[in-house]
């Protein structure tokens, strides 16, 4: 073999594996590119190339309808002008036998392509007529949707088609057709009504419509440019197609009656105009909202809305139905519920402070905590975040406690069945934990006690023997004196302390109890006003109990009424002995009180003094200290030890003499 | 000569022992103290080698001081000041040493429990007695341990040695914020019944009633005293519109000879009382029922000393009388036969000579009574020491004095009686002074005024001779005709 040949076989060789490998490329490539590639080869006149990548590209099986039929117009425009006027006619029937109402683009088709294709059509496709009532009903042929001309008439393939007409409100219809090749078949439909169109109006608007319980929308007044005119519309409700039967119809709006409404929809071949149904009014439905004592100075919160402030002069209603009831006083929620409130009868709510809970690894509280729940003030329900321990303080730190949080109690994993530190109670108040399996006492300290001015103990051989009288106090505008020997209250006899404390703690401040005693031997009796004292700064030493205390303490705190002045007290106590001198000082200058015997400016100056002697603020200690020691004041009660005397011994600790 | 190898041994089993005593001395010590105190708790003879063990085995380990803390409480010290003179100086300087050791081991944390021990120590009625060091010990640590429990305990001391001292005041102030701070501490409780003592001492009957009263609820071993102390103070309240005091001659057994010399109360709520004929020393229970005695030759005069110890002179000597016996405290000399003996907190003991003129002293650890004062005529009946200051009573004339140094002076009040044969002072710290030729009692404030006065032969009592003041305010007197003891009720 010469070498002049053996380069002329290996150029023709690779002339032939150019279109082997152009067929490779479009097996594969995008359709649109390889269809963009084609359009530049038939401009080029490439169209042997164009036509090749074209039946590659036909036989791909994956390619969608219109893919398809644009590739079967190109090869046809394609063969049309390399002469192949057979294949263009095959490949038009192809396209009508997927679209009957195909036409070819003018522009790109030649006169004897025409031909071929008018050819193709008179074989394959005939007119459908056809004339429906309602005339947006759908058509289906053989299944696909067809949208006839505004003439009614449509190119489908001729031969025996299924048609199908159908509309919502309708009973749908069906009919098989001949339709002669290069013919014509007509076809008049009217569809029977099944459904009716409804219009609800309502007043108000805004009302919240469901069928058969399903919720199907809410009125609204229809828009108008004036709004007078808008305003003076019913609300509306359009209900397409609402089947024929009885329906019920229930209309609902927060703070009103619900309507229910029995409807049955009828159905007119020849009146098929909505039916109006209204408009319905609804009427309101507000409670009247009472309260067991007259609730502190703050503001009323339903459902997160100020709705009202304290004291208020006008009766406070609540809308019907789940309201989440919040009472903020002191800058803070003092009390929170969620109450189902009922329609009509007013609902009387016990409002006083009490402490924010937050419930920490339970979504509901657990049956053996049923008590705290009742008697807190749940605002929070918090997920333990993974991995945290809440039996430490690190566990805790993790844990997002909302700021107006009093306590947290935490469920605890089970440890076993016989673990009985099942819960934890945080108190982000003193920054303790306690943990425990028998719930704490919730109920609410008390910072007062009745008083009738006199003091009391037991005599050796039995009895009570009045042992102080206040000057001025009740006990002496009754003439008790010291040495009477007190034999009976409100007729209830008292042989020792333990049953006065308990006889007389339960009296009604503001009224009168009478007291029996004998003096010189002599029985006499005597009225005596029952008043108000105090009891601040005695807290208990459990951790539990100090813990659900401070809580109450700072519930009551900033409640402001009687009481919190007192509960202030407590407060910083609890936090002055946890270390906390900053707000322990806090609390204890929130505790204001007029001038007064008993508890009063002075203890708060005494507990003050302590705090800032403790943290070396010497010169501050002593103003506070020197206060308290020229009080009359006492501590832990308005008959508690004075504070003067332990004042002067703190003095002498800071240098002063006195 | 020491064979070699066997040397080799030695050492290298030294080096091993002392390795594992180093790794293995807190779980041995804890096991050590474990064993002492299991002795401790019944009183066997070898608790006290065993915690000895416990420091020897890690001297300076954490539990070290918890045997020195407890080996000390072995010796009976006192942990108040009410309990104090139950230990004798011997047995104080062996635990003070051990309580130095656990203080000043660092970090420990009975530090301050054997700090406040050591100043409590030093309180002790013995020799070398260091009052104002054990005050500025309580004061530092009432100061650095206020939120603990041996701070309250401190401040608590620190008023019971200011009230021993006569600062009442001060005493007051200081219980006051026991109270006022550590309302729940076993300090406070005591605060509150001192707080009672000082209020019924001020003339505040209802106001001390009411602190006793607290403490009577409490239902700690406090309520007996309280109790007491309640009953004293009702005596004055309302006083003159309650009936009048009730008179009770005590079972016959109680009867005793026209020789019994003395007459006192004891710290338990009985009598004690002394007869000279028969040599012997009674004890009552508060009835007046025979509960006791000891047997000392020519016993004269009787008293009880703050922390409840009995002092009496007898003969030519003073002595202790206890559950143990009769202890002999030193030489009376020239006050032989001594008509009173007076005790105060710091364990000197004031005796009278027979005529009631000169004033002798025994300081703790003397071994004789020493010279005081001398007030030829004055002729007192009896002394008493209150608040840390000795008193006394003239049979005739001044009436109540103070006496604090040489000569008669301080004239407190008159105390009207013909011929004063007895008097004791009463809770309130009042005079209760025995009339001998009338037979009637009165009571007299440091102010003067008669707070009672009744006739005791018109109650059944044919010859009073002697009277004696309960902690209740109830009154024992001696028919020194019959022999009976008449309890006084309060």
């Amino acid at each position: 073999m010469s070498r002049r040949f053996a380069l002329a076989s290996l150029l023709a060789l690779a002339l032939l594996a150019l279109p082997l490998a152009a067929a490779a490329d479009v097996e594969t490539a995008d359709v649109a590119d390889a269809l963009a590639e084609v359009r530049a080869d038939l401009q080029a006149a490439r169209l042997d190339r164009a036509i090749a990548a074209l039946d590659v590209l036909a036989a791909r099986a994956e390619l969608s309808e219109s893919e398809r039929i644009e590739i079967f117009a190109l090869r046809a425009q394609a063969k049309e002008a390399t002469g192949a006027l057979d294949g263009v006619e095959e490949d038009y029937r192809r396209i009508l036998a997927l679209e009957p109402g195909f036409e070819p683009d003018p522009a790109s088709t030649g006169k004897r392509a025409r031909e071929r294709f008018e050819k193709a059509r008179a074989a394959l496709v005939g007119t459908l007529e056809i004339a429906v009532d309602p005339a947006d009903a759908a058509i289906l042929v053989d299944g696909r949707v067809l949208v006839p001309g505004g003439d009614g008439r449509a190119r489908v393939l001729a031969g025996s088609r299924s048609v199908r007409i159908e509309r919502k409100g309708f009973d749908p219809a069906e009919f098989v057709l001949d339709v002669p090749p290069g013919g014509s078949a007509p076809l008049r439909v009217d569809l029977v009504p099944n459904a009716r169109t409804l219009v609800l109006r309502t007043e108000p608007e805004g009302v919240e419509v469901a069928i058969d319980d399903v919720v199907v929308g809410t009125t609204a007044r229809p828009d108008a440019a004036d709004p007078v005119v808008r305003a003076t519309r019913p609300a509306e409700l359009v209900l397409e197609a609402v089947p024929a039967g009885e329906h019920s119809l229930t209309l609902s709006r927060p703070c009103f009656r619900t309507v229910r409404i029995r409807e049955i929809v009828a159905v007119d071949v020849l009146d098929r105009s909505a039916k109006v149904i209204g408009p319905v009014i609804l009427q309101a439905a507000r409670t009247p909202l009472e309260f067991r004592e007259a609730p502190p100075a703050g503001e009323l919160r339903v459902d997160g809305e100020r709705v009202a402030d304290f004291p208020s002069e006008r009766p406070v209603e609540l809308c019907a139905g789940e309201r989440r009831i919040e009472v903020r006083s002191g800058g803070r929620t003092i009390w929170a519920e969620t109450v189902d409130v009922p329609i009509g009868d007013p609902l009387t709510l016990d409002v006083r402070p009490r402490p924010n809970v937050v419930l920490v690894g339970a979504g509901r509280w657990p049956a053996e905590l049923a008590a705290l729940e009742g008697a807190w003030s749940t605002i929070a329900a918090v997920e333990v975040p993974a991995g945290a321990d809440l039996a430490t303080e690190e566990g805790w730190e993790r844990v997002e406690i909302p700021v107006d949080a009093d306590l947290a109690v935490a469920v605890l994993p089970r440890k076993g069945p016989a673990a009985s530190d099942r819960f934890a109670l945080r108190s982000p108040l003193l920054g303790t934990i306690a943990p425990f399996g028998t719930p704490p006492d919730p109920s609410r300290p008390r910072w007062t006690r009745a008083d009738l001015g006199l003091q009391v103990v037991d005599a050796a051989g039995g009895g009570l023997v009045v042992v102080e009288v206040r000057p001025g106090g009740p006990a002496a505008r009754a003439s008790i004196v010291p040495g009477d020997r007190v034999r009976t209250v409100s007729g209830f006899a008292v042989p020792d302390r333990a049953t006065w404390t308990r006889e007389t703690a339960a009296l009604p401040v503001g009224g009168e109890v009478s007291i029996e005693f004998v003096r010189d031997e002599a029985p006499q009796t005597a009225s005596i006003a029952v008043e108000e004292a105090f009891r601040a700064g005695l807290v208990p030493a459990d951790p539990l109990r100090r813990a659900v205390h401070a809580a109450w303490a700072a519930a009551v705190g900033a409640g402001g009424a009687t009481e919190a002045a007192a509960a202030w007290i407590d407060l910083g106590v609890l936090l002055e002995q946890e270390g906390r001198a900053v707000p322990a000082l806090a609390a204890l200058r929130r505790s204001v009180w007029p001038a007064r015997r008993g508890i009063g400016p002075g203890t708060v100056d005494y507990l003050v003094g302590r705090v800032l002697d403790a943290v070396g603020r010497d010169d501050e200690a002593r103003e506070a200290l020197a206060r308290a020691a020229g009080s009359d004041a006492r501590i832990h009660d308005d008959d508690g030890p004075e504070v003067a005397p332990a004042a002067a011994d703190r003095l002498a600790d800071l240098g002063v003499s006195r | 000569m020491i064979d070699r190898r066997a040397l080799l041994f030695v050492v290298g089993a030294c080096v091993s022992w002392g390795a594992a005593a180093e790794t293995g001395a807190p779980e041995t010590a804890r096991d050590a103290l474990r064993l002492a105190r299991r002795l401790a708790s019944e009183n066997a003879a070898g608790a006290n080698d065993a915690f000895a063990k416990v420091v020897s085995i890690d001297p300076t380990g954490p539990l070290a001081d918890d045997a020195l803390v407890e080996r000390a409480l072995l010796r009976g010290l006192a942990l108040w000041p009410e309990d104090l003179g139950r230990v004798g100086a011997p047995a104080w300087e062996e635990a003070r040493g051990w309580l130095e050791g656990a203080a000043s081991i660092p970090g420990a944390d009975r530090a301050t429990e054997a700090r406040y021990l050591l100043a409590l120590g030093r309180l002790e009625p013995l020799p070398g007695r260091e009052a104002d060091a054990a005050r500025r010990a309580f004061l530092s640590i009432a100061s650095e341990d206020a939120q603990g429990a041996w701070g309250p305990r401190a401040r608590y001391t620190r008023g019971w040695l200011d009230r021993a001292e006569g600062a009442d005041e001060r005493a007051r102030r200081a219980w006051t914020r026991v109270v006022a701070d550590a309302p729940r501490s076993d300090a406070a409780e005591r605060a509150r019944l001192g707080l009672g003592a000082l209020d019924l001492a001020a003339g505040r009957p209802g106001r001390a009633a009411l602190w006793a009263q607290e403490v009577v609820e409490e239902g700690s071993p406090l309520a007996r005293p309280a109790a007491a102390l309640r009953a004293a103070a009702l005596l004055d309240v309302g006083r003159g519109s309650t009936p009048p005091r009730g008179f009770r001659r005590a079972e016959p057994g109680a009867s005793m000879a026209r020789s019994v010399s003395a007459l006192a109360a004891a710290a338990d709520g009985g009598w004690l009382a002394a007869d000279r004929r028969e040599g012997v020393v009674l004890r009552f229970d508060r009835e007046g029922r025979p509960s006791g005695r000891w047997t000392v030759e020519e016993p004269t005069a009787l008293a009880v000393d703050p922390y409840g110890r009995v002092v009496l002179a007898a003969g030519e000597r003073l002595f202790h009388l206890d559950d143990r016996g009769v202890r002999p405290l030193g030489d009376l000399g020239r006050f032989a036969s001594a008509s009173a003996v007076a005790a105060d907190a710091a364990g000197r003991i004031f005796v009278l000579d027979k005529r009631g003129d000169r004033v002798g002293l025994l300081e703790p650890g003397a071994g004789a009574v020493a010279p005081l004062r001398d007030d030829r005529g004055t002729r007192l009946a009896g002394l008493a020491v209150i608040g840390g200051r000795l008193f006394g009573v003239a049979s005739r004339g001044e009436g109540w004095i103070g006496l604090s140094g040489k000569g008669i002076e301080e004239p407190v009040a008159a105390v009207p009686a013909e011929s004063v044969a007895g008097f004791c002072i009463d809770p309130a710290g009042r005079v209760v002074a025995l009339d001998e030729k009338t037979g009637g009692v009165t009571v007299v404030s440091r102010s003067g005024a008669i707070v009672e006065r009744f006739d005791a032969k018109g109650r059944g009592v044919e010859e009073p001779t002697l009277v004696a003041c309960g902690a209740d305010g109830s009154l024992a007197l001696l028919d020194g005709k019959s022999g009976a003891l008449w309890r006084v009720d309060p």
